[in-house]
Order: C-alpha cells, then sequence, then structure tokens
C-alpha cells in the first residue's frame, strides 16, 4: 500500500510548539496547495492568524485531495456453498440464546447451543455467513464443538480460518499436536495452560506425560499436586502405580487423598490389597452377622495410604471418628472380596451388615460408597432394599449417580407410582425423594422417562398441595435441558399462571417451561417442511 | 400489502436491552390470546396475560410501525408491543383474519386524524395581520440580538485560537478537561452550541494517547473556518448562510420548513444506516436514508429517558416518504412530511467507486468546507485486513478508504462478502469511514457501530 505524504509538516511543528518558539516561516512547496499556503502567508496579518489559516487549508486538502490508499493484494473467493442457510427462524432462536446475560446460564447456552448445531448439522444447513465470525468466537474454548461448528459453518469454515491467523490456531488445534510446543507449555506455561498441556500429553503421549509429571512434581505446590493428579486419574493404567505410590508419602493429607483415590480405581493395586488386609482385620462373619471391630489408632501407614481424621463423605453425628476411618477403609474393598471371604452372595452380605444393628448404618454407608466405585451385584442389592434411604447420605447420592443412565431411569420409573400417591397416608417427604434421585441424572433423559417425569410434573402441578421443594427449584433448568425433546408436546400441560400461590414454584416451573419451550421452538424450526422447502438458497 | 420484517428489525425498536430480552422472552405462542390481523394485513392484535387481573389488550399499525398497549409500562415501544411483533414475524400463521375490535379501530382511527388535529389547533389560532406584524418584529429582534451575542463569543473564540497559536498546541495536551468545558460554557453562554460541541470535542482529542495533533489541528481549522465564515455574514450566499448558522447551532424552524421554506423530495427512501447515541443525556437516533433518485438525507430523532423516539424508523426497510430538506449548500438533514413503510422492496441501490465517491466529498466540501461527516454508498468493494491490524475497504480500480471498526465487525464484513464485492454505505469523516450497513444480492446487512 502506498501511503500520501504530507509535505506540510513543519507547520504542523510549528503549531505544536507555538509560535513563541518556533516562528512562522515560509513554505517552500509546489503545486496548488503550495500556491495556497503561500498566497495565505503573504497577508500583513500576525503570524499566529496566518499559521491557523494555512494549517486550515492543509486540513480542507487532505481531506479533499487524496486517495487513501491503493493495494496491489489479490484476494480470494470464499468456495461456493453447497448447504442452504438456516432459516429466518431457525437463526433468530439461536441468537436469542447467544445473547443470554443471565448469570449461571453457561450451561444453558452451552447444551442448547450444541443442540442447534446438532441439528443444523443433521439438517444439512449452515450459518448465514455474516454470523460466522461470531459463533467462531463464541466456540474457541469448547474444543468438543470445533468439528460440529466447522461443518454448520459451510465453506465459510475454512475459507476464514485461512484469513484469521488466531482462529486458525484455535480450530485446528496445530498447537495441540506439536510434543514440543505441548512440554514447553507444561514448563513454562501459566497452570491453566499447563494443565491443559498436560491432559494432552496424556491422552496423546501417557507414559511420557507421566514421566514429565513425575519429574517436576516435588517441586509443584500442594495445589497443583493435586489438580495434576486428577488429571492423571481419568485414564489410569497399571503403570501408573509407582508414581502414585510414591506418592502416598508426600507431607500433605490433599495430595495423598487424591493419590489414594487414584490407586484405589486400579484394579490389584497394592493400596488395595493393603486396604483389604485392613479391612480383614476389623470386619468378621460371626452368627450370621457382620461383626465389627472398630481401628483403634489412625497409624502412620494408614495416613500414607490417604485415610484422614474425619472424612467429610461420612459426616453424620451417628457416626464417630473411628467407624469413619472404618468407612473410609471399607469403601476402598470391593465389596466381592467380602463375598468371597464369607462365602455369601451380595444380598445376604447386606442382610448380613444390616443384621448387626449397632454399626448398619456405617455398613451401609461404606458398601453403597464401595458399590459406587466397584460396581457388581452390591449395587443392585443396596436399590433392592426400601429401607434404606439412598439419598439421605452423600454415599447413596454417590451410587445413583454410578448407576448407567438406562438402569438408574428404571429404578426411577418403578418407584414413581409410589410417589404419585398423594393419599393422605402419604407425607410429603416420600415425594420430594424424586427430585433428589431426577438431580442424578445428568444425562440425556430418554423419551419414556421424559414423559414419565413430564406426567408426574404435571399431576404435582395440578395437587392441592403440590410437593416440589428446593430441590425441584434450583434443579428445574437443568431438568428441562436434560430431558428429551419431547417434553415440549407435554409441556403446555403445566398451567404456570393457575399457580400463584407460591412464587418460588412458580417461577421454577417457568424457568422449566420456557427452557423446554425454547429447545422445542428450536427442534420444530429445523423440523419444520416449510422452512425446509422456503430456505434460502446457498 | 405484505410486511417482512426481520426478528432483528423488531429488536432494533426496543427502548432499552431489557425490554428486548423480556420481548423476545414474551414472543411465545402460549403467553397469547385472540392473536389477529386486519384484512389489509395493516394492523396486528392480540391479549397477554400480564400481572394484571385481565389481559393486555397490545395492537400495532404495521405502516409505521406504531403501537399502543394498555400495560403500565412507561417503556416505549413495551415488551407486549415488541413480543406481538416478534410473533407476528415468526408466526405470522397464527394471526388470522378478523374484524377490528373497537379498541384497534379506535386507536387507529386517532392516529389518522392526530396530524388533522394538529392543523386545526394551528388554524384556530390564526393571527391578525398587526398580530403577524408584531410578531415578526419582536422574533427579528431577538435574532439580531442573538447574532450580537455570537459575534461577541466567536470574537473571543478567535483569541483563543490565536493564544494557541503562540503557546503551542502540545502546552494544552495536559491541561485538564475543564480547560475546554469552560470555553465551551463561555459559547453555550453566547448562544453558540454548535461552536460549543466543537470545542467540547477538542477535550476528547486531547484525551487521546496517539494521533491527536493532527486530529486537533484539523477540529481547530473548522472551528477557524466557521468563525472566520461567520463574521463575513454579509457577503455570504443564503445557502452558505444557513450552512454557517447551523454550524454555529442556530436551529431552523421546523414547522416553517414544513411550511414552504424546506425543499421537498417525494421518493422511495431506504433506510440505508441507522445508529443510536446520547448527547447531553438526550437519546439521538441519527438514520441515513437514501432515495431511488439518489438524494440522501439524514433524520435526526431525538427521545429523553425511555420515551419513544419521534420518529420510528426501521433500517434496511423502504419508505414511500415525502422529504422536506433543511436550508443549506449540501441538502442533508431533512424532516419527514409524509411516510408509509414499503418493506417488501429489495433493498439495493447504486453505489460509486472509492474515487468517485472521494470526489462527491470534494465537491461537498468546496460546498461547506466545515462538513462534519459524508454519507458514502460504495459499490464492489472487498473488506480486507492488512497486516498491521488496520481494516480497508478496497474498490475494483485497487483503491482504498481506511475503516474506523473493531475486529468483529471487520470479521463480520469480511465472512458476509466472502471475498466478492458488495456494496457498502458508511459516514466518511475525511480520513476513515465508519460502516453502518452492507449490502449483497438484494440482501441488507445492519452492522454494528460501537467506535474503536
Amino acid at each position: 500500500m502506498r501511503q500520501a505524504k504530507n509535505p506540510f509538516h513543519e507547520l504542523t511543528e510549528t503549531a505544536i510548539l507555538g509560535t513563541d518558539r518556533k516562528p512562522l516561516s515560509a513554505i517552500l512547496a509546489g503545486g496548488d496547495l503550495g500556491c495556497t499556503i503561500a498566497a495565505l502567508g503573504e497577508r500583513e496579518l500576525p503570524q499566529e492568524r496566518l499559521l491557523i489559516d494555512q494549517l486550515t487549508a492543509i486540513s480542507i486538502a487532505k481531506k479533499a485531495g487524496v486517495v487513501p490508499g491503493s493495494f496491489t493484494c489479490d484476494l480470494w473467493v470464499c468456495p461456493r456453498e453447497t448447504r442452504h442457510k438456516v432459516s429466518e427462524r431457525s437463526l433468530s432462536l439461536l441468537i436469542q440464546v447467544l445473547t443470554l446475560e443471565a448469570k449461571g446460564s453457561e450451561l444453558k447456552h452451552f447444551k442448547i447451543i450444541s443442540e442447534w448445531l446438532e441439528l443444523c448439522d443433521k439438517a444439512q444447513q449452515r450459518m448465514p455467513e455474516e454470523f460466522v465470525p461470531r459463533l467462531l468466537d463464541w466456540g474457541r474454548s469448547l474444543i468438543e464443538m470445533h468439528q460440529l461448528i466447522g461443518l454448520c459453518c459451510g465453506q465459510h469454515f475454512d475459507w476464514l480460518l485461512s484469513l484469521n491467523e488466531d482462529w486458525r490456531l484455535t480450530y485446528t488445534g496445530k498447537q495441540s499436536v506439536d510434543k514440543q510446543d505441548l512440554i514447553q507449555t507444561f514448563e513454562i506455561g501459566e497452570q491453566k495452560d499447563r494443565l491443559q498441556a498436560f491432559a494432552s500429553m496424556r491422552s496423546l503421549w501417557p507414559e511420557e506425560a507421566l514421566i514429565l509429571l513425575a519429574n517436576s512434581f516435588e517441586k509443584e505446590s500442594f495445589e497443583n499436586k493435586a489438580a495434576f493428579l486428577k488429571v492423571l486419574s481419568k485414564k489410569l493404567q497399571l503403570s501408573d502405580e509407582p508414581f502414585l505410590e510414591n506418592t502416598l508419602k508426600d507431607r500433605r493429607k490433599e495430595v495423598r487423598a487424591q493419590a489414594a483415590t487414584a490407586l484405589g480405581a486400579i484394579s490389584g493395586s497394592r493400596l488395595q490389597k493393603r486396604m483389604i488386609a485392613r479391612a480383614n482385620q476389623y470386619l468378621s462373619f460371626e452368627n450370621n452377622k457382620l461383626a465389627v471391630n472398630l481401628p483403634e489408632e489412625l497409624d502412620d501407614s494408614m495416613l500414607r495410604d490417604g485415610i484422614v481424621e474425619n472424612s467429610p463423605f461420612y459426616l453424620d453425628s451417628r457416626i464417630g471418628i473411628k467407624a469413619n476411618w472404618l468407612c473410609q477403609i471399607l469403601s476402598l474393598v470391593p465389596p466381592s472380596h467380602f463375598e468371597q471371604k464369607f462365602g455369601l452372595n451380595a444380598s445376604e452380605l447386606l442382610e448380613a451388615a444390616l443384621a448387626n444393628r449397632e454399626w448398619s448404618l456405617v455398613l451401609s454407608l461404606a458398601l453403597m460408597a464401595a458399590a459406587a466405585r466397584f460396581g457388581g451385584e452390591m449395587q443392585q442389592a443396596l436399590l433392592k432394599r426400601e429401607d434404606l434411604n439412598i439419598t439421605d447420605s452423600q454415599a447413596g447420592l454417590a451410587l445413583l449417580k454410578a448407576l448407567p443412565q438406562e438402569h438408574l431411569e428404571n429404578l426411577i420409573l418403578q418407584k414413581l407410582p409410589s410417589w404419585s400417591q398423594a393419599r393422605d397416608s402419604i407425607k410429603a417427604a416420600p415425594r420430594l425423594d424424586l427430585w433428589y434421585y431426577l438431580e442424578q441424572v445428568d444425562f440425556n433423559w430418554s423419551e419414556r422417562f421424559t414423559r414419565e417425569i413430564i406426567k408426574f410434573i404435571i399431576k404435582e402441578s395440578r395437587e392441592k398441595v403440590p410437593v416440589f421443594g428446593h430441590t425441584f427449584y434450583s434443579n428445574a433448568s437443568n431438568f428441562a435441558l436434560r430431558m428429551h425433546i419431547v417434553a415440549g408436546e407435554l409441556i403446555d400441560q403445566i398451567n404456570v399462571d393457575a399457580d400463584t400461590a407460591d412464587i418460588y414454584r412458580r417461577n421454577a416451573l417457568e424457568r422449566m417451561t420456557d427452557t423446554v419451550k425454547l429447545r422445542y421452538d428450536i427442534f420444530q424450526s429445523f423440523n419444520n417442511i416449510d422452512n425446509q422447502q422456503k430456505g434460502p438458497t446457498p | 400489502m405484505t410486511f417482512e420484517f426481520t426478528a432483528e428489525q423488531v429488536l432494533e425498536l426496543a427502548p432499552d436491552s431489557a425490554a428486548a430480552k423480556a420481548g423476545r422472552d414474551l414472543s411465545s405462542p402460549g403467553k397469547w390470546k385472540n392473536l389477529s390481523k386486519s384484512s389489509d394485513d395493516r394492523a396486528i392484535w392480540g391479549q397477554c396475560q400480564g400481572s394484571g387481573s385481565s389481559p393486555y389488550q397490545t395492537r400495532a399499525d404495521l405502516n409505521g410501525p406504531a403501537f399502543k398497549c394498555s400495560c403500565p409500562s412507561r417503556k416505549f415501544p413495551c415488551k407486549h408491543s415488541l413480543a406481538l411483533m416478534m410473533l407476528y414475524v415468526a408466526h405470522g400463521e397464527l394471526f388470522d383474519q378478523a374484524e377490528i375490535p373497537s379498541w384497534v379501530a379506535e386507536w387507529l382511527a386517532t392516529r389518522g386524524s392526530k396530524q388533522k388535529r394538529k392543523d386545526d389547533v394551528e388554524k384556530s389560532a390564526e393571527k391578525t395581520p398587526e398580530q403577524l406584524d408584531e410578531l415578526l418584529q419582536s422574533k427579528d429582534k431577538r435574532k439580531q440580538d442573538r447574532l450580537s451575542k455570537i459575534q461577541a463569543g466567536i470574537e473571543e473564540l478567535e483569541l483563543f485560537v490565536i493564544d494557541l497559536m503562540r503557546q503551542g498546541i502540545g502546552s494544552v495536551k495536559k491541561q485538564p478537561f475543564v480547560f475546554w468545558k469552560n470555553r465551551a460554557a463561555r459559547l453555550v453562554d453566547a448562544q453558540a452550541p454548535g461552536l460549543a460541541r466543537l470545542v467540547s470535542e477538542c477535550a476528547e482529542i486531547c484525551a487521546r494517547t496517539s494521533d491527536w495533533e493532527d486530529a486537533l489541528i484539523d477540529k481547530l481549522s473548522t472551528i477557524n473556518l466557521i468563525c472566520r465564515t461567520f463574521l463575513k455574514m454579509d457577503k455570504l450566499s443564503p445557502e452558505l448562510k444557513a450552512d454557517v448558522l447551523t454550524a454555529i447551532g442556530i436551529n431552523q424552524s421546523q414547522d416553517e420548513l414544513l411550511a414552504g421554506a424546506g425543499q421537498s423530495v417525494d421518493d422511495f427512501w431506504l433506510v440505508v444506516g441507522q445508529y443510536n447515541y446520547t448527547q447531553d443525556r438526550l437519546r439521538v437516533q441519527k438514520s441515513w436514508l437514501w432515495g431511488k433518485k439518489g438524494q440522501s438525507a439524514l433524520v435526526l430523532s431525538f427521545a429523553h429517558g425511555n420515551a419513544p423516539f419521534d420518529v420510528m424508523l426501521i433500517a434496511g426497510i423502504f419508505y414511500q416518504a415525502e422529504l422536506v430538506f433543511y436550508q443549506g449548500s449540501l441538502k442533508q438533514r431533512a424532516l419527514i412530511k409524509t411516510k408509509n413503510s414499503e418493506p417488501a422492496m429489495a433493498p439495493y441501490l447504486e453505489g460509486s467507486s472509492v474515487a468517485l465517491a472521494l470526489t462527491s466529498y470534494a465537491e461537498a466540501l468546496a460546498k461547506t468546507p466545515w462538513l462534519d461527516t459524508m454519507p458514502l454508498l460504495l459499490q464492489k468493494v472487498i473488506p480486507h485486513k492488512t497486516k498491521d491490524g488496520k481494516w480497508w475497504l478496497i474498490d475494483q480500480e485497487k483503491s482504498g478508504l481506511p475503516l474506523i471498526a473493531r475486529d468483529e465487525v471487520g470479521w463480520q464484513l469480511t465472512s458476509y462478502s466472502g471475498g466478492e464485492p458488495l456494496s457498502l454505505f458508511g459516514e466518511w469523516n475525511g480520513t476513515t469511514l465508519k460502516p453502518l450497513s452492507a449490502f449483497k444480492n438484494g440482501n441488507y446487512l445492519k452492522l454494528q457501530t460501537v467506535e474503536v
């Protein structure tokens, strides 16, 4: 590009310094402007007056006389689009979601936009090109959505990436596949980037990632150590055991606890064997009951293995400190070990545990935590017991969360009829239990499950004294996000306007219905035949 | 008649972002009853259940558009009006043709008779020839008094500029804001608010960390030109006289302009660019119109607080309208005398190359050298970001104009063009172009107007 030069720079200098310090001198320049400036300078006026007049002439000439730039570069054109643009309605709904400003709406953003993108791709449509940059900026940090975003942006995606280096690096992920770059980031980057680099290394080169971490581990702060161990725990293998065993010697209990959790998840690990050896000392089978012998002290070896003074996981006024240690130990032992040892099946083992009235709570919590961690038949045995309040404890909630989706949905559907009976004899509390169960179903609900739950909510909203409660209020939007899209067909049956008695309930129901309707509107905007036929051409 | 607004165009009418969001939230069919439209598609109406016992009656005249709602909101248009329009845009099929109910018909009739009532009031206030003569004389006297005050203010301002040249503008860079504010206040006292505004802008320029010297010299040059021209008022043509008085801040009477003092032009006008800003606690909407016959016009609309703008125009929409131009060398600012929206017309206009556009700017500058901004409609231009991070528009002859635009706008424009030439409308201030809208294949794109 060629830039026009200003031949009258000296006048500007005089204006900046002032005529007191730099008196006005004659300007020798050719052309019309030069002649004009010279003519203006010849008048019998104070030099300050001459100066401002000459500057005025230059100011006008600068605006009127010059084409600011000329270019020689060739610009290349985006390849022709093959997909149709999304309909005006679909786009409007996406903009509606993107402009949500409420705090805490990130999950809603993420879930609904990803759903929108999936529908857009399924319909073989694309974003209008003028909105592509906004989408690319929005999706920067959402690596798992990059491919989908690329598909929904059509040909403009690659074309814009070729023009914008920042987007190219973000979306093609060139940075993350270079091992040396990752190592460098891990060694000298910010903590957030170091964690990201370690996670990438761990997924691509697990052995080298472990060596990298082992080399720097001692120099890390305890918060960093715990954070790296958490990343490491996501995909463990037996070869990680020596490093983790070594980590159990760390001074900080937070680091030891994280390492113990990781080791506990490695089947057949030395830590697991040590825990089994301890458990064998404290638990025996006598007279068809499990007999408990509490640990006397929290010795160094137990501390080293991540047992803490008072684990918040088993905080309960009915559980003493030694029983808390025992729970921690038993939770790291697969229940199948005791089944084999005592020659009992899972149900019989549980029965034997509950038969010991004095220690039934401690044993049931420990078995729930162990079943959540190791799975197996004990899960079923625990869930079958009607007399156990699963949702009363963190261990019980962890057990529910560990269940496969279909299993948990079936469990809730089995219990639904008893929750649905709003007889006088049925108190509110058992019905409230449903929301604790639902809170644990944090994935896409199946169509059948969604229908049944919506029916339950409709029924509850029509009751004289509906039972929703705080757990429902605080999760209403989340439930709406997890529901199958079929919810949109049923949701209008919830008459929110009629529910004026309780402002919290009304707000929660409104949040839920609004979210479901928004998702359903988006779904319909992509599935409306009119939209597909009338959609703008590529 | 069919009206094809987009959802974004409707939301542009919202008085603030909260109203826009609330309007969006309410634009769900389940929240409305009795959605209907008139047989000529001019009016739509519906009832929305709010917090009151009876539902709010909301109605809209699409030929405007104009709104009325029975809700107590002070915002205009209210969230119900916006929601009704949003619903019409998204679910037009839900609006059944129906006989216009009395609460809609009465309002439509009132709208039609409003102008007539105003004329009637003016007629009833007609004065005798003696009274008119007296009014004219007192008006002349007031004008002369004001001009004398302005002259005194300008002479003082000239001395201030001369002092600046003596001391150097470098010496005022670190002056506090009040240095310029006090000078501007003296001009307000001298009844020259236009000049006062220019002086206030000098303070903003001095606050910049770079490129302030040339910008301050340009601003002082503009002030110098206006002052010098004013002092030679007797020798000026009527048009230039009107120009300089407008620049100083003497408003032309809208009534007189509408009564025949201003030149009127009847045409199909596209609202080609539009943005809002706040000036002295007053919300201002700047709308650039471009006629089919090639004439451009600037319509300014004002509002206090959440009150509606006195003129409602939607960007990207054609209006069949009679405009009355303010007096001056350049026919730029105008009033709307009559208007009807014609949204079914595809927004397409002929533009010019960079060189031609700059020639027309130079011609305009020759007529009004203190010209602030001029609308440019460029055709076959491509946006381009140079390696130094600046945005340019390049035409077929490879001539370029620098853009003043955030990266979001630059990339939006680039993506919209796809590397192919498009038409672009913006405000040119002699050094940079502020892009306001783009056209491609009969489609209109309004650009964000947040300044860099």
